[in-house]
């Protein structure tokens, strides 16, 4: 178990990998509050792992207190915080609109600021505490039409990089996770435009993006839940400051490389 | 237990001390079996005896990772003793330190050969034989230093720094190249741990900590242990998507 005694908030934990860092950290111990804006999968995963559950958009400066506040309530304090809850639109920087770029902002990097903000003072309590901020390989190279996405996924690292020197000395960590392409539901969205496209199915519009990285599949949710437990636990307790990259190997090569790739298996 | 590796057989460089021993210990109470290669073989026995103390199973090799034939010797032993091997640990390097100027030639190609070539050198033997089993993990001692010139200490080492620098690379060469023979190669780059690496430093001393405590974001000097405890992650099945990647142990000395 190495969670035990402790407590958790991951936001975004009702599916994908919120979801999978909820019910693994439930099995290794921590006790958990959930969050996100539909219900119904929030207490889907309650329902398997006793997690609490605070409903509510990451946009909503009031909604991390809440989730805090129900962390301090509920089991007493709070020592680890999976800042999960994402959103992607596409578009070029031409493209996206106010709305599209302020919402994806609003929920990929305000959101995580103003969680960790709310947790901090709770993690302190405690003697300190870990923060995962779950960002992607687009905090350091960038697909086509994701000026949004990409700009507040680099946004995500300098985060955690100012948490962990700024609250390292009270005993806070703070690292950034960066996953690839990952099975989840947010990257099923991502496939929609490939597989009507191409007239390819979910699974081969997952194997077309991942081919020719050196794993040659993208990540399970659970793959990416056990990177949030070794960041989380104490396994990791020197640890901070950094980006843990978990992308199959994408990052190590470059597009070229592609060209020798294709003849492979 | 964290991380299970029952069943596991690792092979350790630079086992006879330091991470490498921490890592040894680390695994082998995870259930691996451990080929424990020093080039100093009391200290390679050493650490199989500690190992048989907490009720582990360990083989000691001895071997200087910048001769083929000893390596292989190593292999074949560890082959003969455990049937099989899934984990790679490069851990076996070296500092010295020298200016430019009296920096000898006899001292580069010793930190070069031991800390870069000898890397290559044990890949080369044991990866064949992870392949044979269906694959594993490879993890290689990067620093701080493969990133950053550590100016602080005063003792230039234009040679180490080399060196790992082209850990870094060879690392994520590594897993480009072994990916399709199921072989993840992941590299952890420790800042300052107390062991006795550093000739002549010690880490632990009340002007080492007075020089690095505003370095560092957490408040300690890191220990062995703790970066055993990464390499028993990057190792494990927990890791199962991760390869190519840098991952630094080193309480927040690169993030500032």
């Amino acid at each position: 178990m190495r969670l035990e005694g402790k407590v958790a908030i991951v936001s975004g934990g009702g599916t994908g990998i919120g979801a999978a860092a909820a019910r693994l950290f439930a099995r290794e111990g921590a006790r958990v509050v959930v969050t996100g804006r539909r219900v119904e999968p929030l207490e889907e995963v309650a329902a398997e792992t006793g997690c609490r559950v605070v409903a509510g958009d990451m946009a909503d400066a009031d909604h991390v207190h809440e989730a805090v506040a129900a962390a301090v309530d509920a089991f007493g304090g709070l020592d680890i915080v999976v800042a999960n809850a994402g959103l992607a639109f596409g578009g070029a920087v031409m493209d996206v609109d106010d709305e599209r770029w302020d919402r994806t902002l609003d929920v990929n990097i305000t959101g995580a600021f103003r969680l960790a903000r709310a947790a901090i003072p709770a993690l302190i309590e405690r003697g300190g505490g870990s923060i995962v901020l779950v960002s992607s390989v687009n905090a350091f190279v960038t697909g086509t039409e994701s000026a949004a996405y990409g700009t507040s996924k680099a946004a995500m690292n300098g985060l955690a990089r100012s948490i962990a020197v700024d609250y390292g000395p009270r005993g806070v960590r703070a690292n950034a996770l960066c996953p690839g392409w990952v099975v989840t539901p947010m990257g099923d969205r991502s496939m929609q435009d490939l597989m009507t496209e191409r007239g390819i199915s979910l699974e081969e519009a997952y194997d077309l993006v991942t081919r020719y990285t050196p794993l040659r599949r993208p990540a399970t949710a659970d793959e990416i839940a056990a990177c949030c437990l070794f960041l989380a636990s104490d396994e990791s307790s020197i640890v901070t400051g950094t980006a843990l990259v978990a992308d199959g190997g994408g990052l190590a090569m470059d597009l070229t490389e592609v060209a020798y790739r294709q003849e492979g298996p | 237990m964290s991380f299970d590796h029952s069943g596991r057989v690792a092979l350790i460089t630079g086992a006879g001390s330091g991470i490498g021993r921490a890592t040894a210990l680390r695994l082998a109470s995870e259930g691996a079996a451990v080929g424990v290669v020093d080039v100093r073989l009391d200290a390679a026995e050493e650490t199989v005896a500690a190992i048989a103390d907490g009720g582990g199973t360990g083989v000691a090799f001895d071997a200087d990772v910048r001769e083929r034939s000893q390596i292989e010797s190593a292999r074949d032993g560890a082959v003969n003793a455990f049937g099989h091997i899934d984990y790679l640990v490069n851990n076996a390097g070296l500092v010295r330190m020298s200016p430019l100027d009296q920096l000898a030639e006899e001292e580069w190609d010793l930190v070069l050969d031991t800390n870069l070539k000898g890397m290559y050198l044990v890949t080369q033997a044991i990866a064949p034989v992870i392949a044979g089993e269906g694959g594993g993990a490879i993890v290689n001692l990067a620093t701080i230093e493969s990133e950053v010139v550590v100016a602080s200490t005063g003792h230039p080492q234009v040679h180490y720094n080399a060196s790992k620098g082209g850990v870094k690379m060879l690392t994520k060469a590594l897993a480009v190249e072994l990916a399709d023979r199921n072989i993840r190669v992941n590299a952890v780059e420790p800042g300052a741990i107390a062991t006795s690496f550093v000739p002549g430093g010690d880490i632990r001393s009340p002007e080492a900590w007075a020089s690095m405590k505003d370095r560092l974001l957490v408040p300690r000097v890191g220990e062995p242990e703790d970066v055993a405890a990464a390499i028993s992650f990057l190792l494990s099945d927990d890791a199962s998507y991760i390869t190519g990647a840098m991952l630094p142990v080193d309480g927040g000395w690169l993030t500032r």
